[in-house]
């Protein structure tokens, strides 16, 4: 190599800021660190605090966070204007949450039509959505879904047998053929996603995936239940998800994409390889997304509800708690995980989930080992399965 | 920072189909490179003219 050509390639480098220099660490410090506020962009109402099952390893005691009951028609209202002043987006969105959603139907009848004529005053239109249990599904509460073009996911974690072994009412009978009852039409017309915990008992991911497309869901996302979860089980769910990416990149060098974008985890990770640039924290929780809980107290997300440590304002009084704030986004912020500093998958992975890490290791800005390792090799998979893809694929992901 | 060290962001280089590419863990930048980019990763200086010393992380 002469040396212009020498010259060349670092001058290319630094470019795609590949090369360190004081200056892009500086840039790249001052990004991270900045205090510029992003809007309020993603809501997660919790309508109720309360479920009509008993799921094994539910982390919100049957649903409750420690805190039963309903919210008021007034606090909803009141937290629906909040997203609407606090949102940058013309699109924000807000999901329904509990508990179980649906036992508190009556509000969501009153509240829509409320939130249209919010969106009319904001000049915006709300991506709603609710995540539920799919046993209330009836006629009337599918038609209003529908005419409201609320986005609907569906908690069901896998073949009867799991379901009913981890989703279980309180008279201890499974929940498998009532939900595929329940939401048989709306799977068949491509209108339900789901979202699958994953327990010791279906570490097996391929074979859930399989069932729940096979199930015509348009999307299956999993999850670990790390609560329920040994560290040799969870390394050995982080195989299987390794192994179902694997599974689909074959799907994909065979050109079959539908069954790939079924694959929520894996089109999160594809989009994110995509669209790179730099990145502050994992997921928004405090800052772009906030939970507001049944009394309109707000939390950085949906895991904190009832956690009054971590409660950083309400919707009627506003950001009253801006220390609490303030501490938990410096917490997330990736550039305050020192562990990650010299971590290849740091701008994808960001420290993983903060209240995951608060859980395994007591600090938010400390990532257990075995999550860690786990998420290496999920997005080495990621993106090797992201480089097989034909560029028209790779385009979709925008 | 050492002026005649050349540092690099954390970075991860992957094949497929026979090319070669790097993932740079700072932007999520994804690059193919070629046989000098490998070369100059893998700290084989001598290829190299310009006398330099490199830390890879």
């Amino acid at each position: 190599m002469t040396e212009s050509e020498f010259e060349n390639l670092i001058e290319k480098m630094k470019n795609f800021r590949f090369i360190r220099t004081q200056e892009t660490d500086e840039t790249i410090h001052r990004l991270r660190s900045s205090t510029m506020q992003i809007g309020v962009n993603s809501l997660i109402l919790f309508v109720i605090q309360g479920c009509n099952l008993r799921c094994s390893y539910c982390f919100a005691t049957d649903g409750e966070y420690h805190d039963k009951g309903i919210m008021s028609l007034g606090t909803a209202k009141k937290a629906v204007t909040f997203l609407a002043k606090h949102s940058t987006s013309d699109t924000p969105s807000l999901s329904f949450f509990g508990g179980e959603p649906l036992l508190n139907f009556k509000l969501l009848k009153k509240l829509v039509p409320h939130i249209h004529k919010v969106e009319k005053k904001y000049n915006k239109q709300f991506s709603m959505g609710i995540t539920t249990n799919g046993t209330l599904l009836d006629k009337e509460v599918k038609d209003f879904l529908i005419q409201n073009n609320i986005r609907c996911m569906i908690s069901m974690d896998g073949n009867q047998q799991t379901q009913d072994a981890n989703r279980r009412f309180a008279n201890d009978s499974g929940s498998y053929d009532l939900v595929v009852e329940k939401t048989r039409d709306m799977r068949e017309n491509n209108q339900l996603s789901c979202r699958a915990t994953v327990t010791p008992i279906s570490l097996d991911v391929s074979a859930s995936f399989e069932h729940l497309t096979e199930l015509n869901f348009t999307g299956v996302f999993f999850d670990a239940a790390k609560n329920v979860m040994s560290e040799k089980e969870y390394e050995e769910y982080g195989r299987q998800l390794v192994h179902l990416f694997e599974e689909l990149k074959e799907m994909a060098d065979a050109g079959e994409y539908e069954l790939v974008k079924k694959s929520s985890n894996l089109m999160n990770f594809l989009r994110l390889i995509h669209r790179a640039g730099l990145r502050k924290s994992s997921c928004g929780a405090g800052q772009s997304v906030i939970a507001v809980d049944i009394h309109g107290d707000i939390y950085p997300c949906q895991r904190y509800v009832s956690e009054k440590d971590y409660c950083i304002g309400n919707v009627y009084t506003g950001w009253t708690n801006k220390d609490v704030r303030n501490n938990f986004l410096d917490a997330v912020n990736i550039e305050n995980h020192t562990q990650c500093s010299n971590c290849w998958a740091k701008n994808l992975c960001m420290g993983d989930c903060a209240y995951e890490n608060l859980m395994q290791t007591g600090s938010i800005s400390q990532t257990s080992e075995a999550i860690c390792k786990h998420k290496k090799e999920i997005f080495e998979a990621a993106i090797q399965l992201y480089l097989s893809l034909p560029e028209d694929f790779k385009e979709s992901l925008n | 920072m050492n002026n005649n060290t050349l540092e690099f962001y954390p970075f991860r280089i992957f094949s497929q189909n026979g090319k070669n590419y790097i993932f740079s863990g700072e932007m999520s930048g994804i690059f193919e490179i070629d046989k000098k980019h490998r070369q100059l990763l893998h700290r084989k200086e001598s290829h190299f003219q310009k006398p330099t010393t490199m830390s890879v992380n």
